[in-house]
């Protein structure tokens, strides 16, 4: 400031010296850069840790979803032992639900992903079919069987799921599915720049994340985007946010030009080496939503994947830069968005050797940037 | 019908034994320097997996489906794998409460006998399926239906 008075014209009589006019802002543009690049960050708040409740006969063996109940309790599927796991808010164990088999409440292959349509409706990904479970009782209601290339995305409604597919034509889109009736609408889409042939082998179309936001218009992450679309997208136009790269690897569009229909390790890279949406929720009313991200590293022929997180200010149109959730890559950890928090299901080892899963769950906290 | 196929599979299977490919199999060494048929007790029943490490266990329905038969008969379980699992891979298997009984000394012959899959009854083989082929039939795990109680 006192080189802006300093170097300010004697010989100006109203006020205005142009040296310093563009001296004051040039530093008002200085500072204004500076409080840009130090604010537009996210932080992680960790709560409390929950443990969950295990012993040789009831543990979680691979954890492949998570959601949490209207009640704060938890539901965690585990593809090991074919079991869906019901935990207390505290994490006392609740009960086993469901087993092996091709039944209603049975998991074929799974089971996978939970979504939440509501309080007391539950839709279970399972191989190639969806179940749907009416809670708390644990009902089921119906099996659906997936349509040809999707992969489900979100419960919209109770009785709305939206899967996401790859059409012939090369396009992913989306395919809201009508549960009661089978009505089936399609919206989207964007240009895949991989062909059918290729996403069938990588099976691509299951890295999307997508949520309802309170407006009901839909907000759906695809691979190989670094945009968030929100839209009504079945006969309507949508909105397109850009997410900033931060600690992820991004949307890595070079690796999916490479792809080669010839060449199915071109076809890996371009889905194992991008960052691929995993899930993603709503935060508060206004519309800010958590897109958590993997970053997957083959090991072993086993995949481990380190988790990010951005959030999106729909509204606003803005989004912060991703960053990493501290938590370790493999056995891979599984993130669900629920109540406004962060939640991941992770298996630990402690310094003592002892072996436990515990959900860990995380506020986030944006300064400008969302 | 479900019957018949069994009897089949055990044929086919048996006629397998024969052939001495399962010799092989129980032959070969463990890194510990056991072979892998003395793994089996000579009073129980056994069911013996020679897997490889990277298989996925909880993808695949075949090490769960084996659990189950031992589960349901009392059969003692023995997973062989064909490689050292690291720290990481451990862990891994710790979570999932997956327990190793030995690890193939890898010689030219460790890949013939990866993947393979043998009942023992009163410590004598009854039936075996060895190679991707027939380990994949799910005919062996039909026949423990028969030889096992």
């Amino acid at each position: 400031m006192s080189m802006i008075g300093t170097r300010s014209s004697p010989a100006s009589t109203t006020g205005l010296n142009p040296g310093g006019v563009v001296q004051f802002l040039v530093l008002l543009l200085f500072l204004l850069a500076v409080r840009s690049g130090e604010s537009q960050s996210l932080t992680l708040r960790e709560l409390s840790l929950v443990v969950l409740q295990e012993d040789e006969s009831r543990f979680v063996g691979e954890p492949t979803g998570l959601a949490q109940l209207a009640n704060g309790g938890f539901l965690v599927s585990d593809r090991r032992n074919g079991v869906i796991h019901e935990f207390r808010p505290d994490g006392a164990y609740v009960a086993a639900r469901g087993r092996r088999g091709t039944g209603p409440l049975e998991w074929e292959s799974g089971p996978h992903s939970l979504h939440l349509a509501d309080a007391s409706t539950l839709f279970v990904s399972d191989g190639g079919r969806v179940v749907q479970v009416s809670l708390p009782d644990w009902k089921p209601v119906r099996v659906l069987a997936k349509p040809t290339g999707t992969s489900l995305l979100v419960a919209a409604t109770p009785v709305t799921v939206v899967f996401s597919r790859v059409d012939g034509a090369s396009r992913t889109s989306l395919l809201s599915v009508d549960v009661a009736t089978g009505a089936r609408t399609v919206g989207g889409p964007w240009t895949s720049q991989l062909s059918r042939g290729s996403v069938a082998v990588a099976q691509m179309m299951s890295f999307s994340g997508g949520t309802v936001l309170p407006d009901g218009r839909l907000a759906v992450a695809i691979q190989h985007s670094d945009s968030l679309y929100v839209g009504p997208f079945v006969g309507g136009p949508f909105e397109r946010v850009n997410i900033p790269v931060g600690a992820r690897r991004g949307a890595r569009v070079d690796l999916v030009g490479a792809v080669r229909d010839d060449n199915p390790a071109s076809v890996e890279r371009a889905v194992y080496q991008s960052s691929s949406p995993e899930t993603m929720g709503v935060l508060d009313r206004s519309g800010k939503v958590a897109i958590v991200f993997n970053d997957y590293t083959m090991r072993n022929r086993r995949m481990t994947s380190a988790l990010r997180v951005s959030m999106v200010d729909v509204t606003a149109r803005r989004a912060c830069p991703d960053v990493s959730v501290p938590v370790p890559a493999d056995p891979r950890p599984i993130a669900a968005v629920a109540n406004g928090k962060l939640l991941v299901v992770v298996q630990e080892e402690l310094p003592t050797g002892e072996l436990r899963t515990v959900i860990r769950q995380f506020t986030l906290q944006p300064a400008g940037c969302a | 019908m479900r019957f018949t196929s069994a009897a089949l599979a055990s044929v086919l299977l048996m006629a397998t034994a024969a052939c001495g490919s399962d010799a092989a199999v129980q032959a070969h060494r463990l890194t510990d320097g056991r072979a892998v048929g003395q793994l089996v007790e000579a009073d129980s029943l056994s069911i013996v997996l020679v897997y490889p490490l990277a298989m996925c266990y909880s993808c695949s329905p075949s090490h769960s489906r084996w659990e189950e038969v031992a589960a349901r008969t009392g059969a003692a379980l023995h997973l062989v794998l064909d490689a050292t699992p690291d720290t990481a891979d451990r862990r891994v298997l710790a979570f999932q409460r997956i327990r190793v009984s030995g690890v193939l000394a890898a010689t030219e012959l460790t890949e013939r006998v990866v993947p393979s899959e043998l009942l023992f009854k009163r410590g004598k083989l009854v039936a075996s399926a060895i190679g991707r082929e027939q380990v994949s039939s799910k005919q062996l795990w039909m026949v423990a239906h028969n030889v096992f109680p």
